[in-house]
């Protein structure tokens, strides 16, 4: 005996209701503008019918001015479960075509739902943002949700990875929740995210500005620092998603999704030492180095807008999933400054969170100096950096190319911050200041006496310490290496390090100079 | 997708091909092209980096120094006309030579530096027209 028809009529049309969601005039409009709609969006994510709906049948909870008449459908946001590639992955999509995306009461509780599934089933969780903010009808229980979700993402925060995708309006605390996962993705022009708009600030301040300034994503991407990736489009934003996911493990037990099929191959490549320019004073193309050290020149670049003289992403070094960290010599040379330092401590304390080893490359003259550096507390932003490193236990390989002074070669993963290894290049500089700075101290009598003697006192000096061999001469190098070795040496040092563990005092947490 | 053995200076690299649908979206989940390569964001004018206050305000055609340091050589004359991306002036700081390079193609209208002068995040270095 068959189930009866009608039961299967009635979900039907349940069902088609829910995926009408605002109407399929509107969802047609919004393709027809080049937007993905919230379900679009999850579609493309996943691998084709591996979607798993919750809570698709859930109603609003608003018994207010007219809206208990109102049929919202999925409440405004589509939550659930599907594989990218070979793994599980939660998911929320806000649709922007029911009541705004705005959030109430269960629009909170289903993306509470499937964040709480997520954490216990050790996946990460994806979230598109289009929402006009809180459904201000349902009063209070919509800013509860918002706080809800904020603990969410708190809760989850370090357990499994999250990647908010802004697709659509974030504003007001709603930019709260993005701000709280790993990874913010911005989809340019049809994106913002601010906490107050230029209205609001007009009116409260008298200053004018635009959306462009305060909330677009190049603001953010270049200027402000709150978010990492820039897409072009939806299609884009879920193509970073999926190569972010193919470096990082679905949770904080699992090792990163390494691929160790292939044997170690130990070649040198000559073409390293190609890149080292003649003159030390030169700037090296960081990002030309890195092409060569990773698989197939496939780096995956982290905020590559801001703070530019560093370089930090993922990429694998025969098989084996790294975060490279990198002075950039080619944009304030190199030096480390307040946004650098900022940058590099908070992928550090992800690449450790995640058990994902750590590669840095040094070539800094040192931390910049300046009145705005020192009024802008550079003294707490530089110790983030060194706080990461000391406090991160994974695999930590460090190479230092050429310059690495005072306390930014110590801040750049040196031996003494917890470096498992590390290699120097013939034409590394290490020291504890630069040879111009350090004769005038040590030899003032002689340099006021005879001005003549300086520079023979600095090419001295340089000759004598600007080179890796003191450094090494006092153990603090494993090996000086020549640049051709780099590729094999790390993937070399990699592997070796893959079973590493190290155990600290158990504590809370550590005191990170925020 | 397709595998592919490829040569760079004498090194073989085994590279894996994907062939895209005809709605664009990749047929396998491996990626093998980088997803960032063609993205890129102008900052919104107004908020770029403010020059120092001691510093003269980039005017149009203005090329400032990207740091505080000391100009090592002026890398090219008045009246040459110059390509985007030319050499316009090196300046030292942080024991590195940073190359300012023009932004546009233009002739150099004017040259506010020589040799040896110490220079502050946002001067006026050269200007083109």
């Amino acid at each position: 005996m068959p189930i009866k028809k009608e039961f299967l009529e009635e979900l039907d049309k349940r069902r088609q209701t829910v995926l009408d969601a605002g109407g399929q005039d509107k969802l047609e409009a919004r393709r027809k503008k080049g937007l993905m709609t919230a379900r679009d969006r999850l579609d493309n994510l996943f691998q084709e019918g591996t979607f798993m709906e919750f809570g698709m049948h859930v109603q609003h909870a608003c018994h207010n001015f007219g809206m208990e008449k109102k049929e919202l459908p999925a409440d405004g946001v589509v939550t659930g479960t599907g594989y990218v590639g070979d793994r599980p992955v939660a998911a929320y999509s806000q649709d922007f075509t029911v009541a705004g995306g705005s959030l109430g009461q269960m629009h909170a509780e289903k993306i509470c739902n499937i964040m709480d599934f997520a954490q216990q089933s050790g996946m990460p969780v994806v979230c598109f943002n289009d929402s006009g903010g809180a459904r201000i009808q349902e009063g209070v229980e919509s800013l509860s949700g918002y706080g809800k979700v904020f603990f969410k993402n708190v809760y989850l925060s370090g357990v499994v990875p999250q990647i908010a995708v802004i697709a659509g309006p974030c504003a007001g605390g709603a930019a709260y929740s993005p701000a709280l996962t790993d990874f913010q993705i911005m989809v340019k022009d049809q994106a913002n995210m601010f906490i107050c708009g230029p209205d609001v600030i007009l009116a409260a301040t008298g200053q004018k500005c635009t959306m462009a300034e305060v909330g677009s994503a190049a603001a953010h991407a270049t200027i402000s620092g709150n978010i990492h990736f820039v897409a072009e489009n939806d299609a884009q934003a879920i193509a970073i998603v999926q190569k972010l996911l193919s470096f990082i493990p679905s949770n904080n037990i699992m090792d990163p999704p390494h691929d160790l099929t292939q044997p170690l191959v130990l070649d040198e490549d000559p073409g390293m030492d190609d890149l080292v320019p003649e003159d030390a004073k030169n700037p090296i193309d960081v990002k030309d180095v890195i092409g060569r050290l990773v698989d197939n020149a496939d780096f995956l670049e982290v905020q590559m807008d801001f703070a530019k003289n560093m370089v930090v992403g993922f990429g694998r070094i025969q098989g084996i999933v790294v975060g490279i960290i990198a002075n950039q010599p080619k944009v304030k040379a190199g030096a480390l400054d307040i946004d650098a330092s900022d940058k590099a401590a908070r992928f550090i304390r992800f690449c450790n969170i995640f058990n994902i080893p750590i590669v840095t490359l040094v070539d800094t003259g040192g931390f910049l100096p300046g009145v705005a550096q020192e009024r802008g507390g550079i003294i707490r932003h530089g110790a983030k950096m060194l706080f990461a490193y000391g406090a991160a236990t994974v695999p930590k390989i460090t190479v230092i190319m050429r310059k690495a002074y005072g306390g930014a070669y110590l801040a750049m993963c040196s031996q003494d911050l917890g470096a498992d290894l590390v290699f120097a290049w013939p034409t590394a500089e290490i020291a504890v200041m630069g040879a111009e700075g350090a004769v005038k101290i040590l030899y003032k009598r002689e340099i006021d006496k005879d001005p003549a003697s300086e520079s023979k006192l600095i090419a001295d000096y340089r000759a004598k310490f600007a080179s890796p061999y003191q450094a090494a001469g006092k153990g603090m190098i494993t090996d000086v290496i020549r640049p051709s070795q780099t590729r094999a040496m790390v993937a070399m040092a990699l592997r070796n390090t893959l079973s590493k563990r190290e155990t600290r005092p158990p504590k809370k947490h550590g005191n990170i100079p925020l | 997708m397709k595998k592919l053995r490829v040569t760079v200076d004498g090194k073989s690299y085994d590279v894996a091909v994907e062939i895209l649908d005809e709605q664009g979206k990749p047929a396998a989940f491996q990626q093998a092209a980088p997803v960032l390569q063609q993205t890129s964001v102008a900052p919104p004018a107004a908020s770029a980096p403010k020059p120092s206050s001691t510093a003269s305000a980039a005017g149009e055609g203005g090329v400032t120094s990207p740091l505080a340091g000391r100009i090592v050589s002026v890398d090219c004359q008045v009246g040459q006309k110059v390509a985007s991306g030319a050499q316009l002036v090196t300046v030292e700081a942080m024991k590195m030579n940073t190359f300012v390079y023009a932004q546009s193609d233009g002739t150099v209208a004017s040259i506010s530096v020589s040799p040896g002068d110490a220079v502050d995040e946002g001067q006026v270095l050269v200007t083109l027209s």
